[in-house]
């Protein structure tokens, strides 16, 4: 299958997923450029979805409908020569008629397909687009061979007959279709012209009402420039003239005549008509054959977008370089401890506050709380130099109970519970843990990490009775001061 | 042969977003676990993002820094010897890892740290500068590896954004980034590659070339994106159904019309979503407007009018419901048109192909029912705002998205608005499920998607001018 087979059927494939590509056809595609990745897919899918078949189909019945519609022309222009000009009652041919009936509709309709061609916008030609959508139905429906078999045939034909007649490929497939269809009736015209100037004996005079003898004259040496440059035999003017009004010449002069004027005519049907029309149409062809190998798939295409972070994802697949060996320390989410705190915290003597990393408020806040219950100075730990003086003074005090404030909206950390764990300088340390907020707990947000700091305080043996919230814009809990240890 | 690689170590402190930032990159929701507490990175993990056939950039997610002060005063203690570095200090805390089982997940951090070639330190800007923070810095500075911190969730912590600048240059850390998890910019994302280039002059060339290769791949995700919402304004226009004249048909055929036009809808949404790689289960995460494919709000509904603050001067119809009549004018002009081009066949058979429908409804007493302007209206500003959020939505984003917040130009209509309309409406082959006899070529069609999607993309121009 060459290139423009493949991406056919590749754009095949895209019109029968429709919108989004399917991404069953797994392959490894990330070790091909993306055409080859394309092009490895496509024969993916086409195990599948069976679309060449169709395609296939689709060519060759457009090939055979116009192939069909040459035999005819061919057959209709042979036979305007034998209806038109020449028949077994007439022993005479018209040389102005005969010119009017093949070259004069040739060039009117050249020249049409010169505007239509190249003023893209002067003449729409839908109409001739479906007139021949008509004819391939007809045929298809004639031949009858693909038409039920595949359940995407209606889309097929459809995206078929788009490529090869729309704005990609439309103006030179109509137009090599016309240079075709024109050589056809024109070389059955030559052809037939030939065969009867060949079996039969005819004079040529000419007869015109509007045209003077002087316009025929020139008409006729235009004609005759060519063949007289070639040195093929053509009527003299003399011999114009003399046609005119059909003047019997003697038998070897008007046998010359006979064969410079049938030389005349045929030579014009090929030269002046056929001619052009073959090499339009070689033109044409050829341009077919370059748009064919020219086409290219429309990348920019929502489908052929999805496609391609299918074949070539912007991220591969994760992987886990470095696991965590430690799988029982990991976050629990399911076994989430409730956020119930002790509303009514009676706060210890001997015990030692410390601010753990809290910000100007939260410390206001956390200054005037121990200032009503005790009588030291609030260290804020915020680095190792705060931490290390902390943990000293904590010592030095000998207290038997840690107060830890902390705010309730930052993340608790394995640093905040390896420091915890330090302030438990003796094994009978009870630690305690005052939130300290802006809102009510009822946020949901505040709520949430409320569960995390109780999670995490229970692995310093902080169970929720020695937990506490303090909302500053809400009534402190009952917290009273304790009379004795305990 | 094996691809050449550009490793990424992101690092920073726990909950700073480092795995949201990898998601965004990504653009992959799947990608690691996103929770608002510490810890929930435990593996390094690691994806690759394509640079090219023979480049890859390799970029790990690692546990987060917790518990620096300790690590840090740990890697200080380490005896070693006068000429030694930072890199040797390092190498001694991993060869003694075992006697600190505690900090077995900065160890990880200290392994990505020495095996790749730059880091990103990730920071939560709404954080305040604490003395743990300047512990990380010293530890990602004994690896003598390029930093880029990258500042995280600068919308809500723009307070604070000084206070970190100054902080990471006195820290001689200038070339940081500024980046959002939740109201992602393209540009930011190129700001990071962009400074990878500053700092790994070796690597420039790769790095241009995974530049360019995600500017292209944005440009053209947007041209799709913007090219299916004009095709879904297109074909929605071109929708047309034949009814009776009474009552009982227009109401059973306006049905149709709506359901016919809600499909068209649903295929539009589901083609966008799958182009920004959004998958059902990240839809049902971040709590778009749009349930099991679907939108959630009907298109007909008329709560649309105040979700996209349409206004309305005229009462709202319900649904569908304008019938359209022959254009003689038209069928005059392409008539002579035809005429003077030659061909009476030709001539009669266009007319014919083009208002044959419409004469013969005229005649039987059908009328044709589509979509009326306020349907349309609605359906262009609702896939206008999905559009700027899918672009806006970074693949961590957890936060809940109102389209109604979404600052769109989606209550003005473009100038040749009723144009495209009045274009659409006159070609009923366009939309397939018409069944139009019509004939079928589409260069027009195409050529009017062009003119909308690029009317879309002047839009889209502006919203970016106006977010930057």
């Amino acid at each position: 299958m060459d290139l423009y087979q493949n991406r056919l059927l590749t754009e095949g494939i895209r019109i029968i997923e429709k919108s989004s590509p399917s991404n069953r056809f797994n392959a490894d595609y990330s070790t091909l450029n993306l055409s080859d990745a394309l092009s490895k897919r496509t024969q993916l899918a086409e195990l599948r979805y069976q679309a060449s078949s169709v395609l296939r189909h689709l060519q060759q019945l457009l090939t055979f409908s116009i192939g069909l519609m040459c035999v005819f022309f061919l057959i209709v222009g042979a036979s305007s020569v034998s209806q038109f000009l020449v028949n077994e009652s007439s022993t005479q041919i018209n040389f102005f008629w005969a010119i009017v009936l093949f070259i004069a509709p040739n060039i009117l309709s050249l020249i049409i397909w010169c505007i239509v061609y190249f003023r893209r916008h002067v003449l729409s030609l839908p109409w001739l687009a479906n007139l021949i959508l008509s004819m391939l139905t007809l045929v298809d429906k004639l031949q009858h061979k693909v038409s039920t078999k595949h359940i995407h045939y209606i889309d097929l034909f459809q995206f078929y007959f788009e490529h090869r007649f729309g704005a990609y490929m439309g103006r030179v497939q109509l137009s090599l279709i016309s240079h075709l269809w024109w050589s056809s009736y024109l070389l059955g015209a030559t052809l037939s012209l030939f065969l009867v100037l060949a079996t039969h004996q005819v004079d040529f005079i000419w007869q015109t009402t509007i045209l003077s003898e002087d316009t025929f004259l020139k008409l006729t040496q235009w004609l005759t420039y060519l063949p007289n440059l070639l040195a093929i035999n053509v009527p003299t003017p003399s011999d114009v003239s003399h046609a005119s009004i059909g003047t019997v010449n003697p038998l070897q002069v008007a046998q010359e005549i006979r064969i410079s004027w049938s030389n005349l005519l045929i030579f014009s049907l090929i030269v002046y008509a056929l001619l052009p029309r073959i090499i339009l149409m070689l033109v044409f062809y050829q341009s077919i054959k370059q748009k064919k190998k020219n086409f290219q798939l429309d990348l920019s295409d929502a489908y052929y977008i999805q496609l391609k972070n299918i074949l070539h994802p912007i991220g591969k697949a994760s992987f886990i370089s470095d696991a965590d060996l430690h799988q029982g320390n990991a976050n629990n989410h399911q076994n989430k401890e409730s956020s119930q705190y002790n509303q009514s915290l009676v706060m210890p003597k001997n015990a030692y506050p410390i601010a753990i990393e809290l910000n100007q408020r939260n410390l206001q806040q956390a200054d005037k709380h121990v200032l009503k219950h005790y009588s030291v100075d609030l260290i804020n730990v915020l680095d190792n130099i705060s931490q290390q003086a902390a943990l000293s003074a904590l010592k030095s005090s000998a207290a038997a109970h840690v107060i830890l404030y902390v705010d309730v909206k930052r993340v608790p950390d394995r640093g905040w519970l390896s420091f915890a764990k330090k302030c438990q300088y003796k094994s009978n340390v009870q630690l305690y843990l005052l939130l300290l907020a802006d809102h009510p707990v009822n946020k949901a947000k505040i709520a949430s990490r409320l569960e995390d700091w109780i999670e995490i305080a229970a692995k310093v043996n902080i169970s929720s009775q020695y937990i506490t919230y303090l909302g500053q814009k809400m009534t402190p809990p009952n917290i009273h001061q304790e009379v004795e240890n305990g | 042969m094996d691809k050449e690689l550009l490793s990424v170590a992101v690092v920073g402190h726990a909950n700073t977003g480092k795995t949201s930032l990898i998601r965004t990159l990504l653009r992959d929701a799947s990608f690691g676990e996103i929770a608002d507490k510490a810890g929930t990175t435990r593996h390094v993990e690691g994806a690759e993002i394509r640079v090219d056939d023979n480049h890859n950039l390799v970029i790990y997610d690692t546990p987060g820094l917790e518990d620096s002060i300790h690590l840090l005063s740990v890697i200080d203690e380490q005896s070693i010897s006068e000429h030694d570095d930072g890199i040797d200090r390092l190498l001694s805390f991993i060869k003694n890892e075992n006697s600190y089982p505690e900090l077995s997940q900065e160890l990880k951090v200290l392994k990505a740290l020495l095996s790749n070639d730059i880091i990103f330190y990730v920071i939560d800007i709404r954080e305040p500068i604490l003395g743990k923070y300047r512990d990380e810095l010293k530890i990602l500075s004994y690896a003598a590896k390029p930093i880029i911190p990258v500042l995280n969730f600068i919308e809500a912590g723009s307070d604070n954004m000084r206070n970190w600048q100054t902080q990471l240059a006195r820290l001689n850390l200038h070339a940081h980034v500024s980046f959002d998890s939740v109201v992602f910019r393209f540009s930011d994302e190129l700001k990071i590659y962009q400074k990878m280039q500053t700092l790994l002059a070796h690597r420039e060339q790769q790095l241009e070339a995974l530049i360019e290769q995600r500017k292209v791949q944005w440009q053209q995700r947007e041209k799709a994106a913007q090219q299916l919402i004009a095709r879904l304004l297109v074909e929605a226009a071109a929708c047309r159904f034949k009814a009776d004249n009474n009552e009982q048909s227009i109401a059973k055929i306006s049905n149709q019309l709506q359901v016919t036009i809600r499909d068209l809808e649903t295929s539009a949404l589901n083609q966008l979503l799958a182009l920004y790689q959004f998958k059902q289960q990240d839809i049902d995460q971040y709590d778009l407007p749009i349930q099991q494919g679907q939108w959630e709000l009907d298109l007909f509904s008329s709560d649309n009018l105040q979700e996209f603050g349409i206004k309305v001067t005229s009462n709202f119809v319900k649904g569908a419901g304008i019938g359209v009549a022959v254009d003689l004018v038209a069928a005059g002009l392409t008539l002579g048109a035809a005429a003077v081009a030659g061909g009476v066949m030709g001539v009669l058979w266009g007319v014919k192909q083009r208002y044959y429908d419409e004469i013969h409804a005229k005649v039987k007493g059908h009328r044709y029912l589509c979509a009326d302007d306020l349907t349309l209206h609605i359906l262009w500003a609702r896939q206008l705002s999905l559009l700027i959020a899918l672009q806006q939505r970074g693949h961590a984003s957890v936060t809940k998205l109102s389209l109604a917040q979404i600052n769109s130009e989606k209550t003005t209509l473009p100038k040749p608005w009723n144009q495209w309309l009045k274009s659409a409406r006159q070609h009923p082959q366009w939309l397939d499920s018409n069944n139009s006899e019509q004939p079928p070529l589409k260069a027009k069609k195409q050529l009017l998607i062009k003119q909308i999607s690029e009317s879309l993309a002047a839009i889209s121009n502006d919203t970016s001018s106006k977010t930057n």
